[in-house]
């Protein structure tokens, strides 16, 4: 009788049940662990690293990465300002590709079909450097940002551009934009 | 009782209940591990918005997480039929009563789109108000704007109520407002005139009666000609509200003469008042009527009878 519990089928089953919880807990706990001094060890080896050991893609993820760190405790409102000051930060660079890479497809469809068409139109209507960015409003419409500013120059006090911007943000550093482009 | 059959009492009790206890040992163990499994599972983290779709702005309450994403489901494909042109299925997503009573034919609901869809539309949601078991959500309708960037365009929306009603295990979509029809069947009645008021249409903001009226007397009958706001209205327990549009049109029954009209009263639907009576206010029984401006007031003052006629709706 003693062993007919530690031999029936129910225990075996119970048992082996509890060694693969087991088992994956120690994997989930190890991987985590792993990745999170991974992480802080990034951050910190960076900076030491980036002359000559880091290959420019991983120089990107990297600033990837400290970017979405550093967006993780911002709120909506300063979270879509950052995401439009990057937006302005490459014309301003004049890298055009990745500005234009931000932009929402089916607005790039209707008014930019090229990188080309987009630097142009950036050239003409945005200010060759020292792009400043006045916030006077923000509107949320469900999934929509609308960014109503001023983009201005310290260069040309005369110059003075109303700008709106439609932001959707599908993740932390993961967004689209569209703004609307004068025509005239 | 000494130690040592204290300590044979406890030995003889795990002895007995080794089997139990073993189990209970492995089940908790089980259910611990599962626990520190699923706490340690790596989360994907989402920024955090106050965008709250289904938490109702009007009372904080949320729409039950059954429905949230049946909910979204619908209205996202009800506005891409309705951005594709897809009258018959769109029309076909609508309620019976929603169909009837707001677009009776597919025709008048191919001109609702036309007008609302005149261009791609994208949109956005917000629970705005729970009654019972309708979920009410303000529906924006907006150019698509992401695809535009607002070029040479202001920014605006086209504001919708839709009216979710769970019925048994499904959820019935209304749209422009309309919340539900009930069946009333209130009779009234005088030597003078009968009152038959059929039905309601209850929508977010306003009410629609359905109304008989019928002339039993050998006299005209005037019930409003705009000489007052109050001829036609409606107590809801705590104001009484005027019919908006009697007075532009005017009732008048000639002897034996029956009409139906819908009378429009606004009320919300979640105010938490339920309409108490309707009140004619000024029934005018009189010995002739021309119609004629220049008459109105010897008629009026040859009045055989002039009163009020107050039709109280019967409490649940």
């Amino acid at each position: 009788m003693k062993g007919n519990f530690f031999d029936s089928k129910v225990f075996k089953i119970l048992f082996l049940i509890l060694i693969i919880l087991i088992v994956v807990m120690v994997v989930i706990n190890t991987v985590y662990n792993r990745e999170k001094s991974e992480n802080s060890n990034n951050t910190s080896v960076n900076e030491l690293s980036v002359e000559n050991v880091l290959t420019a893609e991983e120089i990107e993820e990297n600033t990837n990465q400290l970017e979405i760190e550093d967006l993780k405790d911002k709120d909506e409102r300063t979270r879509m300002q950052q995401y439009c000051g990057k937006f302005i930060r490459y014309i301003e660079e004049k890298d055009y590709d990745k500005a234009y890479a931000l932009l929402y497809p089916d607005f790039k469809n209707n008014y930019f079909k090229t990188v080309e068409d987009f630097e142009k139109y950036a050239q003409e209507k945005f200010p060759s450097s020292l792009i400043t960015v006045e916030y006077n409003n923000i509107e949320r419409q469900g999934k929509y940002y609308i960014l109503f500013t001023t983009i201005k120059t310290p260069l040309d006090t005369n110059y003075s551009m109303d700008q709106k911007f439609i932001l959707i943000e599908n993740g932390f550093n993961d967004f689209q934009l569209s703004f609307d482009v004068k025509l005239d | 009782m000494s130690f040592v059959d204290t300590r044979l009492k406890i030995r003889r009790f795990f002895k007995k209940y080794k089997k139990i206890i073993i189990f209970i040992i492995i089940v908790w163990a089980i259910i611990f591990t599962v626990n520190y499994i699923l706490k340690n599972m790596p989360k994907e983290e989402v920024p955090k918005t106050t965008y709250e779709p289904n938490v109702s702005v009007m009372s904080d309450d949320e729409v039950p997480d059954k429905w949230q994403e049946t909910i979204e489901s619908t209205i996202d494909t009800f506005v891409q039929r309705c951005n594709n042109k897809d009258y018959e299925n769109a029309y076909n997503m609508l309620s019976d009563d929603c169909k009837s009573e707001v677009y009776p034919t597919l025709n008048s609901f191919k001109s609702y789109v036309d007008n609302r869809y005149s261009s791609k539309r994208a949109y956005s949601i917000q629970n705005f108000s729970n009654v019972g078991k309708q979920y009410i959500y303000d529906v924006n309708l907006m150019d698509d704007i992401m695809a535009t960037g607002l070029t040479g365009k202001e920014y605006g929306y086209l504001e919708e109520k839709f009216v979710f009603t769970e019925d048994d295990d499904s959820l019935k979509l209304a749209i422009g407002g309309f919340v539900r029809k009930q069946n009333l069947n209130v009779m009234a009645e005088d030597e003078n005139l009968k009152v038959n008021i059929d039905s309601k249409d209850v929508f977010y903001d306003h009410e629609n009666y359905k109304v008989t009226l019928t002339n039993r007397s050998k006299h005209p009958i005037v019930i409003a000609d705009g000489s007052s706001t109050n001829e036609v209205s409606l107590n809801i327990n705590t104001d009484d509200r005027n019919e908006k549009n009697v007075g532009t049109y005017g009732i008048v029954l000639q002897p034996g003469e029956s009409k139906s009209y819908t009378f429009t009263f606004t009320k919300y639907c979640d105010d938490g008042n339920a309409p108490q009576y309707m009140m004619f206010n000024a029934i005018r029984v009189l010995q002739s009527y021309s119609g004629d401006e220049s008459t109105r007031q010897s008629e009026l003052d040859n009045a055989i009878r002039t009163y009020s006629l107050r039709i109280n709706f019967p409490t649940k």
